[in-house]
């Protein structure tokens, strides 16, 4: 391991620090990719030489929310790793802020500047409702019911409140952080409005906090991406969720894929347009990142659902036809 | 007197005083109990992180064995027996700071180095090095030498500002003034008259230029003297020109390890030259500065003859063996005591490497440690625990911390000189000063995240600089620690005996003087101590670092203005990885990896600090 330091040194990384000064002269909200609900995006910064062999060079850079985190990292990991990396010549460079932290940090404030993101769905994700492992009163519920305990305007006390049979204990409630994408799609597809939400629960970004918080009370109620759930099974109980008076259907990468689910939700990258015409390393990173997006190790390694291959082929189009029409 | 021992025991029986006994001993064990609390904590702290990164549990009776035997015996054994003797024990510290300090000097060179390449770097050496070094050459042939050192300096700063930036600082300012004057109808629409390059060439030759001219002036100096006007307008233009036509390309078709050696070997051996020639001759010192050079080349020339790349072994052997030889060198050639307290650090380092080698021959089964060379040499993975490594973030934490250094220091320093030896005391000047330093002392305890507010104003918004780039990292952790450096330097100034200035001004030297040659040599090492504290701060901050929003995952960054990557960010993003080894093992791992780095930081400063009270006495 020590060599691949030891003889990694190349020209490339005496340009990097003269071209540095370059850098800086890329200016405000030009210079910067982001991505949004998932997350996502990015963009280069720095010059491509297009010549046969496909030399990149200049930064990605993603920011966005911790549910899609592990597969923008891994993906960056694959796309520009000096040890492995496809095209280690890139700088890849991640953020975590939340994906509306990282949406509005990288789009908001161009507006003006006529920038509209572009986003590709990547993969998706089964909204996992936890509770308490010494929650025995409560298998299944149905998403209305979970709506009832979150929204503002009925906003039980106890559990006892919502169903009689259930102990007369006050609710100890953990989600998302306000600039997280799955508190977005948390408070519309369960609660019904977009950023509608009870104030009195434990906001947070960090996933662990929530799986730790719920553990710990017995009344605990919370919410959690899958791939959280997954990797740590014996934390928490995961409720199955049903829809109206269907079945109870239990959280699973397959049900989240056929549907059956009913709070499986999409996860997206976006990117920056007036980036993309310009920068062949932001292009050969979508690229790239639609291409991953269908490999296996995104369930097998991460826990969400893959694309499809269509879903692939369509994102792949979908790129080619903005690249021709924005450059 | 007439109170025995027997009737004070009598009157400690007595009832009321008895009680004051006990009032007292009470109040000695709340005391006793409240130092505690904090060790005890901190030991408990320890204790876990170490159990969760090492895994001491996991290691067999016989790997305990080996330990002990090979590594913790011969170590104290080795102990016990110098300290008995002083010249030995002296000896031994001399060796330990040579050995460890080198590693760690060179191993941190090294990382950053080779993520900045070596090239660029060599480029501003030279170029920052070669006016002051022709200048001083000149001042010793004319025999006034009164001007070098005020035109070294000017010289210096005037080729450090124009390769480390002039570019970069010149056209950020421009944004920033056309945008402050944007709005202004008429201004706001006029063009610069020259092209932003030329202006940096003009003032980049002309402002040296003048400023020597009007020191030259002041000083009524010699006809010959002037001669350094056109040396000066000339190293400054060649400067400026010589970095992008000439020097440059010539640089980069150096091999790396021939700019390494230029880099790391040559400064090196020029300073173990002159460090031989102020104890011996100068034909000493010239044969002690060939024999580094030649050694440099014999290593290269060794590594090419295998075929390995011989950059990091030139490094390590100019920062790490040449220390080395010449502790070593001078103890024998100037036969000194206790010779034999220069084995401690390789009865060390031997054990260690014994150990390493018997553990694998009887295949002993080790600690189950997360604390691995993946995660020292390897680049983040964030699926694999077993794969993640941290050397990116390692080296930009290296980076931040010593550009912050860079930066911070002469501020600090300068700003406590000015307010301990040159701001007035009364008047209204007085009160000036007197608010300036309260507010100094206020700024010390402003919480970090809000001097990250400040970073991002200024450097992510004015001046418009890539978020999270080396720069504006280290610059807003160098104002976070600037309050602390001032107050501590202060400090160490006012230390500083008024008797001793008082003789120094009885002399016949001026305050410039007194300042250099008295109060600052005994400020140093209150100074340095100071600085420690603040750099240790520095490098486990995170919040200001979020807020300028350095990336969490990345490359090593590849300059001051690539993307910073920073230890702190990586410990705190894996704590909040799904997977659990990366939320136990992983980060106690990485936690002591900061704590390492930390402590080696706090060790090499305080070397530097031993090293000047030693020279006082």
């Amino acid at each position: 391991m020590a060599d691949s330091h030891f003889d990694g040194l190349t020209r490339r990384n005496a340009l990097k620090t003269l071209g540095g000064a370059g850098a800086v002269a890329v200016a405000g909200c030009t210079s910067e990719g982001g991505n949004g609900n998932g997350n996502g995006g990015g963009n280069g910064n720095g010059n491509s030489t297009e010549n046969g062999d496909m030399q990149l060079s200049g930064s990605v850079r993603v920011s966005g929310s911790s549910t899609v985190f592990p597969i923008a990292q891994e993906v960056g990991r694959k796309f520009a790793s000096e040890q492995n990396g496809v095209h280690p010549e890139v700088n890849f460079e991640l953020s975590k802020d939340g994906s509306g932290g990282g949406f509005r940090n990288v789009f908001i404030p161009c507006e003006d500047n006529g920038i509209t993101p572009i986003g590709f769905q990547i993969a998706q994700d089964a909204l996992t409702i936890v509770v308490n492992n010494d929650n025995d009163w409560v298998d299944s519920m149905a998403v209305e019911t979970i709506g009832e305990i979150w929204s503002p305007d009925t906003k039980p006390e106890t559990w006892a409140d919502v169903n009689s049979e259930w102990p007369d204990e006050p609710f100890d409630l953990y989600g998302a952080a306000t600039t997280s994408g799955t508190f977005d799609y948390f408070t519309e597809a369960v609660v019904g409005e977009d950023g509608k939400i009870r104030e009195d629960y434990e906001g947070t970004e960090r996933d662990d906090q929530i799986a730790n918080g719920v553990s710990r009370n017995q009344y605990a109620f919370g919410y959690l991406p899958f791939a959280y759930y997954t990797n740590n099974p014996d934390s928490v109980k995961a409720l199955d969720v049903s829809e109206g008076d269907g079945e109870g259907v239990e959280p699973s990468l397959e049900a989240a894929q056929s549907g059956d689910y009913p709070l499986a939700r999409p996860l997206f990258f976006y990117v920056n347009d007036n980036k993309l015409g310009e920068k062949a390393t932001l292009q050969e990173f979508c690229k790239f990142y639609i291409e991953q997006s269908g490999e296996q190790y995104i369930a097998s390694d991460i826990g969400y659902v893959p694309s499809s291959d269509s879903r692939v082929r369509d994102n792949l189009d979908t790129l080619d036809t903005e690249i021709s029409e924005l450059s | 007197m007439a109170t025995t021992p027997e009737t004070a025991e009598r009157i400690r029986r007595d009832g009321r005083f008895g009680l004051k006994d006990l009032k007292g001993k009470a109040f000695e064990g709340v005391l006793i109990a409240a130092t505690l609390v904090g060790i005890v904590a901190l030991f408990v702290l320890f204790g876990y992180m170490f159990v969760d990164a090492v895994g001491p549990l996991a290691a067999s009776a016989e790997w305990y064995l080996l330990f002990f035997a090979t590594l913790v015996a011969p170590t104290s054994a080795f102990a016990l027996y110098v300290r008995r003797r002083p010249a030995a024990r002296h000896m031994n510290a001399r060796a330990f700071a040579a050995v460890f300090g080198g590693l760690a000097i060179s191993l941190a060179a090294w990382v950053v180095f080779d993520a900045t390449g070596p090239h660029g770097l060599l480029l501003y050496a030279v170029l920052a090095s070669i006016s002051p070094l022709l200048i001083a050459g000149y001042g010793k042939r004319v025999e006034r030498s009164m001007f070098v050192g005020p035109a070294m300096v000017v010289t210096t700063l005037a080729a450090i500002l124009l390769t480390l930036g002039t570019e970069v600082l010149v056209f950020a300012l421009f944004d920033v003034i056309a945008r402050l004057v944007g709005w202004l109808p008429v201004v706001g629409s006029l063009q610069l008259p020259v092209a932003p390059a030329l202006l940096v060439t003009a003032i980049s030759t002309g402002g040296p230029t003048i400023a020597v001219l009007w020191y030259l002036r002041r000083r009524r100096a010699s006809t010959r003297t002037y001669l350094l006007v056109p040396v000066v307008a000339g190293i400054s233009g060649l400067g400026t020109a010589g970095l992008d036509f000439w020097l440059q390309p010539t640089v980069d078709l150096l091999p790396d390890w021939l700019a390494y050696l230029g880099l790391v070997g040559l400064p090196v051996a020029a300073f173990v030259a002159v460090a031989v020639a102020r104890r011996a001759n100068v034909r000493r010192s010239l044969l002690a500065g060939g024999a580094v050079v030649a050694g440099n080349l014999a290593v290269g020339g060794l590594a090419l003859a295998v075929s390995v790349d011989p950059s990091f072994w030139i490094v390590l052997f100019s920062g790490t063996v040449v220390p080395v030889g010449y502790v070593v060198g001078d103890a024998i050639i100037a036969k000194r005591e206790g010779t034999v307290g220069l084995l401690g650090p390789f009865v060390l380092l031997g054990g260690v490497l014994f150990g390493a080698f018997l553990e694998d021959v009887i295949g002993a089964t080790g600690p189950d440690s997360w604390l691995t060379p993946t995660l020292l040499l390897n680049s983040w993975n964030g699926l694999d625990p077993a794969r993640a490594g941290a050397y990116p973030s390692i080296v930009g934490s290296i980076m931040i911390v010593s550009v912050m250094a860079l930066l911070s220091f002469p501020v600090g320093v300068g700003a406590a000189i000015y307010l301990e030896e040159y701001a007035p005391d009364t008047g209204m000047a007085g009160r000036f000063a007197n608010f300036v330093e309260i507010n100094i002392a206020n700024l010390a305890g402003v919480p970090s995240v809000v001097y990250g507010l400040l970073g991002l104003a200024l450097f992510n918004n004015a001046l418009d600089f890539p978020p999270g780039i080396v720069l504006s990292a280290s610059a807003t952790l160098g104002l976070l620690i600037l309050p602390i450096v001032i107050v501590s330097a202060q400090e160490a100034i006012r230390a500083v005996p008024d008797s001793l200035r008082q003789g120094s001004y009885g002399m016949g030297a001026s305050r410039w003087q007194t300042l250099r040659n008295v109060v600052l040599p005994e400020a140093i090492p209150g100074i340095l101590t100071g600085t420690i504290l603040a750099l240790g701060r520095a490098i486990g901050e995170t919040a200001p670092l979020i807020v300028i929003s350095v990336p969490v995952f990345g490359g090593s960054p590849g300059g001051l203005f690539s993307s910073g990557a920073a230890l702190p960010l990586r410990i705190y993003t894996s704590s909040a990885n799904a997977i659990p080894a990366y939320r136990k093992g992983v980060l106690a791992a990485l936690a002591i990896v900061l704590l390492a780095l930390m402590l080696t930081m706090n060790a090499v400063a305080i070397l530097l600090r031993n090293r000047y009270r030693t020279a006082d006495t």
